[in-house]
């Protein structure tokens, strides 16, 4: 399973891997999974399950956390989730 | 050639900038428009290339470094974000048309602060006189005709002690001189990617503190279901496609710059200006317009009964690259009196050696 960080640009996604790598969280970015963004064209950073509470505790103190995050289950699905 | 017009752009480049830009064309596609690997490498390059930005300029965020096409593009991004028709706008002596037409052109009210050519006291008691009642400043940090460094630091500190709006034009600067975006503090910085910073044509640069308003609207690959611009950087002022080739030779032009240093390049550009400045100074015919401490690596001069075209084009016969006339900056040619005639100027680049520049010295005295 993988955390999916919404991102609200291509910019912002970078910044936040940037982040996430620096602190040793490995991260990817993505375009957004259909159905997602909710406006159209976005992108994503998607982290290791076991990785995601810090990566979000990072993103939040680097002011990089702006979209929702969403669950990714091995199926495909995926769930909001609040971190 | 002996190509003395780098005020104009960095026609010597380091030839790492032609690689870069070869190996975009084959590898890169456009970034922020789909997530496969050419996608993704245009995009990382384009990224890359907001980071050395930020590390060139000491600018901490690369979401708010912009892309343009040229300085003339941010700057009328800038100006037109924080200028109206009607706003009172304070700008140097020696500002370019890239400045004066835009804000002519939005019937904004342009208060001159006069200071004399290299005096960098007279133009900072100008500027204190005017920026209390101003609502913008705008002033850039070296002069595209007389290479006059002005005080831009101390500007910025007038600006923010009266709350004001500043803008600074680094287009001949940039590469050149330190700045220090962050210690800065200003609106904007408005620069070319092509001059200082050695990337191709076709490049500029907006460091944005204040939310920039879109001068284009269109496509950013973001929040494509709705029919306005995002509001966050970079994407609201980043409409359209990039030019990730120039971006990805601009990125090998400021890694130079980062490897050689900006301070180091601006000495030396400095140092063969005074020395030319000193040589040609002893040619009688000729008014040499320097001052050691406050020019940069451009200087002008004028003949007394040669006019400035047909003196540049006997250099160019032999083949000394010069620009002649008002070179865009018409106001800056009035604060100092050469509006009449204009003058001949030639400027300098890391890749011009001392033998080239005695050279065109010997040129410029055989015309004489």
């Amino acid at each position: 399973m993988r955390y999916i960080f919404m991102c609200r640009s291509l910019t912002y996604a970078q910044s936040a891997a940037r982040a996430l790598e620096k602190n040793a969280i490995s991260a990817t970015i993505k375009k957004a999974p259909a159905g997602l963004s909710g406006s159209g064209c976005s992108y994503s950073v998607s982290v290791s399950q076991h990785k995601a509470t810090a990566a979000a505790a990072l993103l939040r103190r680097e002011g990089l956390m702006q979209g929702k995050v969403f669950l990714q289950r091995d199926d495909g699905t995926f769930t909001e989730v609040f971190i | 050639m002996i190509y003395l017009d780098s005020a104009a752009t960095s026609f010597l480049k380091p030839p790492s900038v032609k690689t870069e830009m070869m190996n975009a064309l084959s590898t890169m596609s456009s970034p922020g428009r789909g997530a496969y690997p050419a996608a993704m490498n245009a995009a990382e390059k384009v990224y890359e290339c907001r980071e050395l930005v930020c590390r060139l300029m000491n600018f901490p965020h690369p979401e708010n470094v912009v892309f343009t096409m040229n300085a003339t593009h941010a700057l009328n991004i800038a100006i037109n974000t924080l200028a109206k028709s009607g706003s009172r706008v304070v700008i140097s002596g020696y500002e370019h048309n890239s400045v004066t037409r835009p804000l002519h052109e939005m019937g904004a009210v342009i208060d001159v602060a006069e200071g004399s050519l290299f005096d960098t006291e007279d133009v900072l008691r100008a500027f204190s006189e005017k920026i209390p009642a101003a609502d913008l400043v705008i002033c850039n940090h070296v002069s595209n005709v007389f290479g006059f460094v002005q005080p831009v630091e101390e500007i910025a500190k007038l600006c923010k002690k009266h709350n004001v709006p500043f803008i600074i034009d680094a287009s001949q600067s940039a590469g050149i001189e330190s700045i220090d975006a962050e210690r800065l503090d200003t609106a904007f910085i408005a620069m070319p990617g092509h001059k200082g910073l050695m990337g191709p044509q076709g490049t500029g640069v907006l460091l944005c503190k204040e939310r920039p308003k879109p001068l284009i609207s269109g496509g950013t690959g973001s929040e494509s279901i709705l029919q306005t611009m995002p509001e966050y950087l970079p994407d609201a002022a980043e409409a359209g496609t990039h030019n990730v080739v120039g971006i990805a030779g601009l990125c090998a032009g400021i890694r130079y710059v980062l490897k050689t240093g900006a301070d180091t390049i601006g000495r030396y550009e400095s140092s063969l200006c005074a020395e030319m400045a000193d040589i040609l100074g002893s040619i009688p015919a000729l008014k040499v317009y320097s001052h050691s401490g406050t020019q940069a690596g451009v200087l002008s001069v004028q003949h007394e009964s040669i006019d400035c075209e047909s003196f540049c084009e006997m250099l160019g016969k032999n083949s000394v690259a010069a620009r002649c006339g008002l070179h865009c900056a018409p106001l800056a040619h009035k604060t100092v009196g050469t509006i009449d005639r204009g003058t001949v100027r030639l400027s300098f680049s890391p890749f011009i050696s001392r033998q080239q520049m005695l050279r065109a010295c010997r040129i410029i005295s055989r015309i004489s």
